[in-house]
């Protein structure tokens, strides 16, 4: 029942944060039994350590969908250690963290009262084994979640001698054709990691900004910082039943789904509900939401 | 054939091979440790391009494959947490030694990359105090005034959009009310995270939604070092010019969630008027009101007060403030303050006046002067304000006393000299009460307010001739209650209509004795105004349409002379408005009225008054004067506050027709103003427009503003009657650019005003033109050292095609260090004691000669906690 009600809260404010983001004209109202659940731990640990984080980026991503003319912003971070690497939302990573300091005492009141109830509506991370070049990814919706591995991702760069500054470091330039889309890539010779934002690597230094078609997709760094005393670790989050393996291209045709044909897929969701679960959600003007994938093969 | 071609093909994959070159090795710490996720990159002998790169594995193991013909090769080895390593090989596949590298890791810098100037979150818009702010900014005043659409006056006053402010909180609470200046001027850009603007803020939360209001309020969030303790500062300093100049001040301001003070001590001799800092800003609450024998004398008898004051003006400023908020509930707040104001000042100025006389002759009148104005003020303020979304609560009750006592010394055309004393003493009770129900909404404001001035003295004695020229006593007082009530419903999405019913009553009385005779007149006046309003929204329009019907009640007497005159009838005050928004960037607005307004006890004061040694003044003629008044205002917004530009085009008409028309009378001696019976129409309009750009990468700030004024009316000077039209044009524009990683502000401004009077019947008509520039220019050799100059140069034009050219120089060094400041400021560098300039009003020409401060400067020493 538990996970039924966090899973409907998520949704509900997910929903009215995404409608928001396209002028949607929407109205909600919360069951009684949702709002008496404020009290509840905000999460319950599952995860494990897997490394201690020598280098935090933190990335501005600004992703553009002119068909319905949206421009997202969003952060990220990027957590290198000695053998992984962990790319998440910054916000989900604020969250985790608050966790882990509160040892996963923090309700879902004391939470939203810090960090409000928005979060991004379909969600990815990816951990990075180093050693064997593998990202273990998952993410999805709060309905369809999915875990898949990929050894595939790997980026033939052409270096550049053109130069420029980024977040306060000197970058070199590098360009590379991966997975549909022509990516250039800033990196930094001074931060010498292979990693960079989201599956972006295999450069001679940390990329610091990279841009798809275009500037369609950017990614530049806002935040270099070597962490300090008790920092929060790279964790890897044990999949738990909900989360569903499936093929990368599964996970692609997934994505389109859900984010071009969103009244459509609400819809089957919500009709799911048990009636006096099912809350009053009107949505206009909502069949599509920001739809720009990183990668299109 | 073939066996040519294949023996090309063998002999260029030959070649390939053998420019191909395959290097292995490992990475390993000083004790023989492998180092994994190590970077090896490899550069030709010749220049720095990269030839190859690949990273350790886990056993510290990398491989390489060259394709450069170079015969030697550059390895370098680098990891986050050791030294970088370099290795020499040949061009040749081969296993290379190890490279051992050195423990220490690289000094990373950690950047932050500047957080965006500008949030934007519905009508709020927050500004990054860390990107407006440069080192040169004082307070938090100069941040705030380069925020794009915000005007920030001489006295502190805060313009949004051409609007007045209606609120300035810190940490989302009330404690300033319009009392903002003392923290504008005082508190630290260092302490401020963000300046918020709230657009279109609605303070009474139980109206929102209800009342669209146009005005915006501002709201300082503070760093969080900065809360629940005690910041500000403390600085004393003394130096010399003309005499012994000095200075101290302290400022100390505590931000709690459930508490709010302020407190602040000033005083000085080196110019600064600090009575500014207590005054309270309009448009907060109903006002004070003055009883009429407040406002009968002119304290600046010998000037027009067109220079600023610390140029010319001698003499002591202090002022005592203390501001106190505590929140007693969610949405409960009391505010008690208290203030005390002291200005004791002097300076010398001439004044020759060019006259229009009886038949067009010119009359000159010259005034040699000094004057000294010493004044006191204290203010005492309780405030209690319940705001929570179904109830508005408000009560504000506020004493005040005000003490004057000035002199002045006149040679020239006459020799005299002249003393004043007035005493003013108010009450004023501001209450509100706003129910909201669903969408409907109740409210009841009042306002009591109660004035006296027991006593105003004017004295003036001819010295030359040892005679009495003046000796007059006046007093007065005023009482005066205000009660509305409002309540409106919404008829359906879109529209509302509501209904207010205003009730005004006023007491007045004024009484006066000198030879010119003896005035007492009383009166009072009710006036009971009814108005429906309608108001649609639709889309992004709002439309409001009120049409108030005012009834008069007024009877007044002066029992002297036996004139009693009375007045009961209706009159009809529409008025409509119009807020469009065509875009997110485009918004424009229209208002529209008609009213009446008549004069009051002003009306029935029909024995002269003694306004300076020279200057009598007929306030009334024994009629109440009617006043028909039709106004239309425009303007059209363009602002995109993410880009930091907002250009604003606006315009006004405004036509008046009473039946009182001014007279004067000037003789070598003295001037009769007075006002007759007699039909007048004015009629003012204004057209302006202004842009102001700032391009926040660049920290640049650019603002243009022109502006056009006309007014045309008539008067009559020794009873012939003549219509007059006289044109403002006002040109001016600023830029202030940071260079150099903010080690160079800089700083300019020019402007240029043109003042055209043409009268009719006369054969000259007047204009001058005035021109003035400005130049700042600050220069930061190290953060902590500033050097600073401003060059302010005047051209005035005397007579026509001759000017008269000013140039001031001021400058000074800052050095800080920690908590502590030390500066050095240097003011009239290059002494100029002489500062004259010419004005128009109608067909009489001004000229105001100041008698300025010496060079002089002033070393302070200033800690801030």
């Amino acid at each position: 029942m538990d996970a039924r009600i966090l899973q409907r809260t998520c949704l509900l404010w997910a929903l009215a944060c995404c409608a928001l983001s396209v002028r949607g004209q929407f109205a909600v109202s919360l069951p009684e039994s949702v709002a008496e659940d404020s009290g509840r731990p905000f999460r319950q640990k599952h995860e494990v350590k897997v490394d201690d984080p020598r280098l935090e980026c933190i990335y501005a991503f600004a992703g553009k969908d002119p068909e319905i003319k949206v421009v997202r912003r969003v952060a990220y971070i990027m957590q290198i250690g000695a053998k992984w690497t962990k790319w998440s939302d910054y916000s989900d990573y604020l969250k985790d963290s608050v966790c882990w300091r509160t040892d996963w005492k923090i309700t879902v009141g004391e939470m939203d009262e810090r960090f409000g109830k928005w979060s991004s509506f379909w969600q990815e991370s990816q951990l990075r084994d180093r050693a064997g070049d593998t990202f273990a990814c998952m993410g999805g919706t709060t309905y369809d979640r999915f875990i898949y591995e990929d050894s595939t991702a790997r980026m033939d760069w052409t270096l550049t001698e053109d130069t420029a500054t980024v977040c306060g470091y000197a970058c070199r330039k590098a360009t590379a054709r991966f997975r549909g889309r022509d990516w250039t890539a800033w990196y930094a010779e001074k931060l010498p990691e292979d990693a960079g934002p989201w599956k972006l690597h295999g450069l001679p230094g940390l990329i610091l900004r990279a841009e798809a078609d275009s500037g369609l997709l950017r990614f530049e760094a806002v935040q270099v910082r070597v962490p300090e005393g008790e920092t929060y670790y790279v964790a890897r989050t044990i999949p738990g039943p909900e989360d569903v393996p499936m093929a990368r291209e599964d996970v692609l045709k997934l994505e389109r789904e859900v984010l071009t044909g969103f009244d459509t897929y609400m819809e089957q969701k919500l009709a799911k509900l048990s009636p006096s679960e099912r809350p009053t959600i009107q949505v206009a003007s909502l069949k599509r939401m920001f739809y720009q994938p990183l990668e299109l093969e | 054939m073939k066996i040519w071609t294949m023996m090309m093909a063998a002999w260029l994959l030959a070649l390939g091979v053998a420019a191909q070159a395959r290097l292995t090795g490992r990475v390993t710490d000083t004790s023989g440790k492998p180092v994994a996720r190590a970077i090896v990159k490899v550069y030709g002998a010749k220049g720095d391009s990269l030839a190859a790169y690949s990273s350790t594995d886990a056993k510290g193991n990398y491989v390489l494959t060259v394709k450069v013909p170079a015969p030697q090769l550059r390895l370098r080895v680098s990891h986050l947490s050791y030294r970088p390593g370099e290795l020499t090989a040949e061009n040749r596949s081969q296993h290379l030694p190890d490279v051992r590298l050195q423990p220490g890791g690289q000094q990373l810098r950690e950047v932050t990359v500047r957080a965006p100037a500008l949030r934007i979150t519905g009508d709020t818009l927050s500004y990054n105090v860390n990107q407006l702010k440069s080192g040169d900014d004082r307070n938090i005043e100069d941040v705030i005034r380069r925020i794009p659409g915000v005007t920030v006056e001489t006295n502190g006053k805060i313009k949004y959009n051409g609007e007045d402010i209606n609120r300035f909180y810190i940490e989302g609470l009330n404690m300033l009310g319009g009392d903002y200046t003392i923290a504008t001027k005082n508190v630290r850009p260092d302490d401020v995270s963000a300046v918020e603007v709230y657009q279109n803020h609605q303070p009474i939360q139980a109206l929102k939604d209800v009342e669209f209001s146009e005005r915006a309020a501002l709201n300082l969030k503070l760093k969080k070092k900065s809360l629940l303790r005690p910041v500000g500062y403390a600085k004393a300093g003394a130096g010399g010019g003309a005499g012994t100049a000095w200075t101290g001040e302290a400022f100390m301001m505590l931000i709690a969630p459930k508490h709010q003070h302020m407190v602040t001590l000033k005083g000085g001799n080196f110019g600064r008027d600090y009575s500014n800092e207590i005054a309270t800003m309009p448009g907060f609450g109903s006002g004070e009101s003055e009883p009429l024998a407040a406002s009968v004398f002119n304290d600046e008898v010998f000037s027009s007060g067109a220079l600023p004051d610390n140029r010319y003006r001698r003499g002591t400023s202090a002022i005592a403030s203390v501001r106190n908020l505590f929140k007693l509930g969610e949405s409960l707040t009391m505010t008690v303050a208290g203030s005390y104001g002291y200005g004791d000042q002097q300076y010398g100025s001439d004044r020759t006046t060019d006259y229009l006389g009886a038949g067009g002759e010119r009359i000159v009148v010259q005034e040699l002067g000094q004057t000294s104005l010493r004044h006191q003020l204290g203010r005492l303020n309780l405030r209690l304000e319940q705001n929570s979304a179904s109830l508005y609560l408000y009560n504000d009750l506020k004493l005040r006393g005000s003490f004057d006592r000035n002199r002045y010394l006149a040679a020239g055309t006459v020799n005299a000299r002249q003393r004043n004393a007035l005493d003013t003493y108010g009450l004023t009770d501001d209450f509100r009460i706003v129910r909201r129900r669903g969408q409907r909404a109740f409210q009841l404001q009042g306002a009591l307010s109660y004035a006296q001035t027991p006593d105003g003295h004017l004295r003036a004695v001819d010295t030359a001739a040892d005679s009495l020229l003046a000796d007059q006593r006046t007093g007065g007082r005023t009482l005066r209650f205000r009660m509305g009530t409002s309540y409106s419903w919404f008829l359906s999405q879109l529209s509302q209509l509501g209904l207010a019913l205003t009730f005004q009553a006023a007491h007045d009385q004024m009484d006066s004795e000198s030879s010119l005779g003896q005035n007492d007149a009383r009166g009072y006046q009710f006036v009971t105004s009814v108005g429906p309003r309608y108001t649609l929204r639709y889309g992004m329009a709002i439309w409001k349409l009120q049409a108030d019907v005012q009834m008069y009640d007024l009877a007044y007497r002066n029992p002297l002379n036996g004139v009693r005159y009375s007045r009961h009838r209706p009159y009809l005050a529409p008025s409509t408005s119009l807020n469009l928004r065509f875009s997110p960037l485009v918004t424009a607005s229209m208002k529209a009225g008609y009213g009446v307004n008549h004069g009051g006890l002003s009306s029935f004061v029909l024995r002269p008054l003694w306004v300076t040694y020279r200057e009598q003044r007929t306030m009334g003629d024994g009629a109440l004067p009617r006043e028909e008044r039709f106004y239309l205002n425009a303007a059209l917004n363009l602002e995109n506050s993410f880009k930091g530009y907002r250009v604003k085009f606006s315009g006004a008409f405004n036509a008046t027709q009473d039946d009182l028309m001014a007279s004067s009378h000037v003789s070598e001696t003295g001037t009769q103003l007075s006002v007759v019976n007699q039909k007048n129409t004015t009629r003012y309009w204004v057209a302006s427009a202004s842009y102001m750009q700032n391009i926040f990468d660049k920290r640049m700030l650019f603002s243009f503003n022109a502006s056009v004024n006309g007014r045309r009316s008539a008067v009559l000077r020794e009873d012939v009657c003549y219509g007059t039209r006289s044109l403002f044009t006002t040109l001016n524009g600023s830029m202030r650019q940071t260079f150099w990683d903010e080690h160079i502000v800089a700083q300019a401004s020019v402007s240029w005003l043109r003042s055209s009077v043409r009268t009719d019947g006369l054969a000259d008509n007047t204009h001058f033109d005035n021109v003035s520039a400005y130049l700042n220019l600050s220069v930061f050799p190290v953060k902590q050292f500033q050097l600073y100059a401003t060059c302010s140069y005047n051209v005035n034009e005397m007579e026509e095609g001759h000017f008269r050219h000013d140039l001031f120089l001021d400058g000074g060094m800052r050095y800080m260090h920690g908590h502590w400041e030390a500066e050095l400021a240097a003011r009239n560098l290059t002494n100029r004691r002489l500062y004259v300039i010419r004005s128009s009003s109608l067909f009489d020409v001004t000229t105001d000669t100041y008698r300025l401060r010496p060079a002089e400067a002033l070393l302070t020493l200033r800690y801030n906690f």
